[in-house]
């Protein structure tokens, strides 16, 4: 899919704007916090209603203001046009999604209508830190192009916030009867079928990310080491899923204990981990600051490829700050992953990115670009042409393209 | 600040606590019954005053009523040996509405939510529970409540304290929607369709 605009209300710092993208690369270039993530953000935003770096769309909003509005327009590579319209207002605290003019009435139904992947700093908390991370990273992965797993995901976890509430309950009270018992075998019986589906279809989808992820490393790195993503969890031994709701029902039952002395659920697609390794170590201990870099890149290409592949749409590109923390060696790796894809990026120095020669003119703002030599440095531009755009205060300036 | 005179106010916040009903619109409904013709508004009080004194809950299958028993638990043509169990007195009306459905009801004012601190002495399990016991003729229990996490704990929980009676305990299938569109049935009903697929 193409995206051709991209429109702004009263979103992070920008009061009104909008952008209209051409075939090839979009390169938002300016001084720190002035607004180029938030660009990105805004289109992120559109695949999942849901920001990148906050849970909170209150933060997405223009401080001063009661309400933000995203809204953009792409053409699929079936060559349809579509649009959706994100809208947000913290004093109703409502938020409405608009697909080619038509009110969608929940969440789920925006999943998987436009893809777009990001690769950003923050990505590297998917390999080192905790679980969450983790679950996060597959979850929304595995909405988009499932979206029967989004809605036994919040099946799930609605039944385990009630068996949560009844645990704590019945341990206040500090007595129980039957009926306690009988209603948390309910709730165990729910949670177990909901959350065998959960289980057995990450499972599934962490296969076929490491099959993915492996290809993308050993071309980031020209490196042998084996990349092994394990999804953690009792039921991994296991295949089908009866078989998991069984052994899942089983362990809920021999914990029950346990659960009610803690007043939570000890076992669940909610403790479980995607355990990451290099040749069986743990990447969280043992691999370098580079090493986890190329790891969640590959994660990333991963995720797009899998994404291409599921939907039959090419998602858009959106690299936040990517270009610069990343060797000559791996980037030009990188560009060859991404190649015929449309890419939105973001770059503080030019000078990181491009030769002096080119970073110079923009800088310094010559509008015609053409007849510099370009440099090994500036390979970026084989994808294709580059549209500079320089960001200051929440406004964006067009400054030419290189062809 | 006194923006409007105390009747008016008081007005506006009792219309504000019905469900569905903002701030806005308890302002519009408020200013409306003020300018309609006394009779009007008046006879909106009497409605709400009647229904009120004149409603009860059924005795036997908790239905709100106006007589008791109601009409289809006094009534002499139902099968007495079948009864459906729902959430609201709203869902009766849709079961009936379908007139195929001749057996009784027990409406339950509610499903199990622990997060709302609803368990099984909250909602109509013990009156159905003496139903039962009291009228041996009862062959099977339709668990009639809606598709939700909550509707289905409640359905096999009961299903479950009546495992023991020898009762035939059933629920509704679930399925497409005649007249809707397979293309517009959302994934977990579809998913639900299919497992659930009958040979033809």
């Amino acid at each position: 899919m193409r995206l051709s605009s991209l429109g702004l209300e009263t979103f992070r710092n920008y009061e009104a704007e909008r952008l209209a993208f051409e075939n090839g690369i979009a390169l938002f270039y300016g001084q720190n916090a002035q607004g180029k993530t938030n660009i990105l953000e805004a289109v992120f935003l559109c695949t999942c209603a849901r920001s990148h770096r906050t849970g909170k769309d209150s933060e997405l909003v223009k401080s001063g203001h009661s309400a933000y509005q995203v809204d953009i327009e792409y053409v699929t590579d079936r060559d349809e046009d579509e649009s959706l319209t994100i809208r947000y207002d913290q004093e109703k605290l409502k938020r409405t999604i608009t697909y080619n003019g038509i009110q969608l009435n929940r969440v789920a139904d925006l999943m998987g209508l436009f893809h777009a992947v990001i690769f950003a700093p923050e990505d590297l908390s998917i390999v080192k830190d905790g679980p969450a991370e983790r679950r996060r990273f597959l979850d929304l992965l595995i909405s988009q192009i499932r979206p029967r797993y989004f809605r036994e995901l919040s099946i799930y976890q609605q039944t385990l916030h009630q068996r949560n509430k009844l645990l704590k309950q019945i341990r206040d009270r500090q007595m129980e009867d039957d009926n306690d018992m009988l209603q948390l075998d309910i709730w165990d019986e729910q949670l177990a079928k909901a959350g065998a589906y959960v289980m057995a279809t990450r499972q599934f989808f962490a296969k076929v990310i490491e099959t993915k992820a492996n290809v993308a490393l050993s071309d980031i790195t020209g490196g042998k080491e084996a990349l092994s993503l394990r999804y953690r969890s009792f039921g991994a031994k296991l295949d089908a899923e009866e078989q998991i709701a069984t052994e899942y029902l089983e362990r809920l039952k021999t914990a029950r204990r346990d659960d009610l002395l803690r007043g939570s659920t000890s076992y669940g697609p909610h403790r479980d981990d995607l355990e990451i390794a290099l040749d069986d170590k743990d990447v969280r201990a043992y691999a370098s600051q580079g090493q986890q870099r190329s790891i969640t890149l590959a994660l990333r290409i991963a995720e797009l490829g899998i994404l291409h592949e599921e939907s039959g749409e090419a998602p858009v590109l959106l690299l936040d700050d990517v270009m610069s923390e990343l060797d000559v060696d791996r980037r030009t790796n990188l560009l060859t992953a991404i190649e015929g894809y449309q890419v939105l990026m973001t770059c503080t120095d030019l000078h990181q990115v491009f030769s002096p020669a080119v970073a110079d003119a923009i800088y310094e703002e010559t509008t015609n670009l053409e007849g510099i030599d370009l440099e090994k440095k500036d390979r970026l531009s084989r994808l294709g042409t580059i549209h500079f755009y320089k960001v200051e205060a929440g406004n964006v300036h067009f400054r030419g393209t290189l062809n | 600040m006194a923006r409007f005179a105390p009747a008016v106010a008081k007005l506006i916040s009792e219309l504000g606590r019905l469900p569905g009903i903002g701030g806005k619109t308890a302002q519009r409904l408020a200013f409306h019954l003020l300018s309609v013709p006394e009779k009007n508004a008046l006879s909106l009080a009497e409605a709400i005053v009647a229904a009120r004194q004149k409603i009860k809950m059924c005795s036997v299958c908790s239905n709100l009523t106006q007589t008791d028993p109601c009409e289809i638990c006094s009534s002499t043509t139902r099968d007495r040996s079948i009864i459906c169990v729902v959430e609201n007195p709203r869902d009766v009306a849709a079961i009936e509405r379908m007139r195929d459905y001749n057996g009784l009801y027990h409406v339950l004012h509610g499903v199990l939510s622990p997060s709302d601190g609803i368990g099984p002495d909250k909602i109509k399990l013990q009156e159905l529970i003496r139903r039962l016991q009291e009228h041996q003729e009862v062959e099977e229990i339709i668990l009639a409540m809606n598709p939700s996490v909550e509707g289905e704990a409640t359905a096999l929980y009961i299903a479950r304290l009546l495992k023991m009676s020898g009762l035939k305990t059933t629920r509704p299938a679930h399925g497409i929607p005649m007249g809707g569109d397979l293309e517009y049935a959302d994934e977990i009903t579809l998913a639900r369709a299919f497992s659930g697929r009958s040979q033809i």
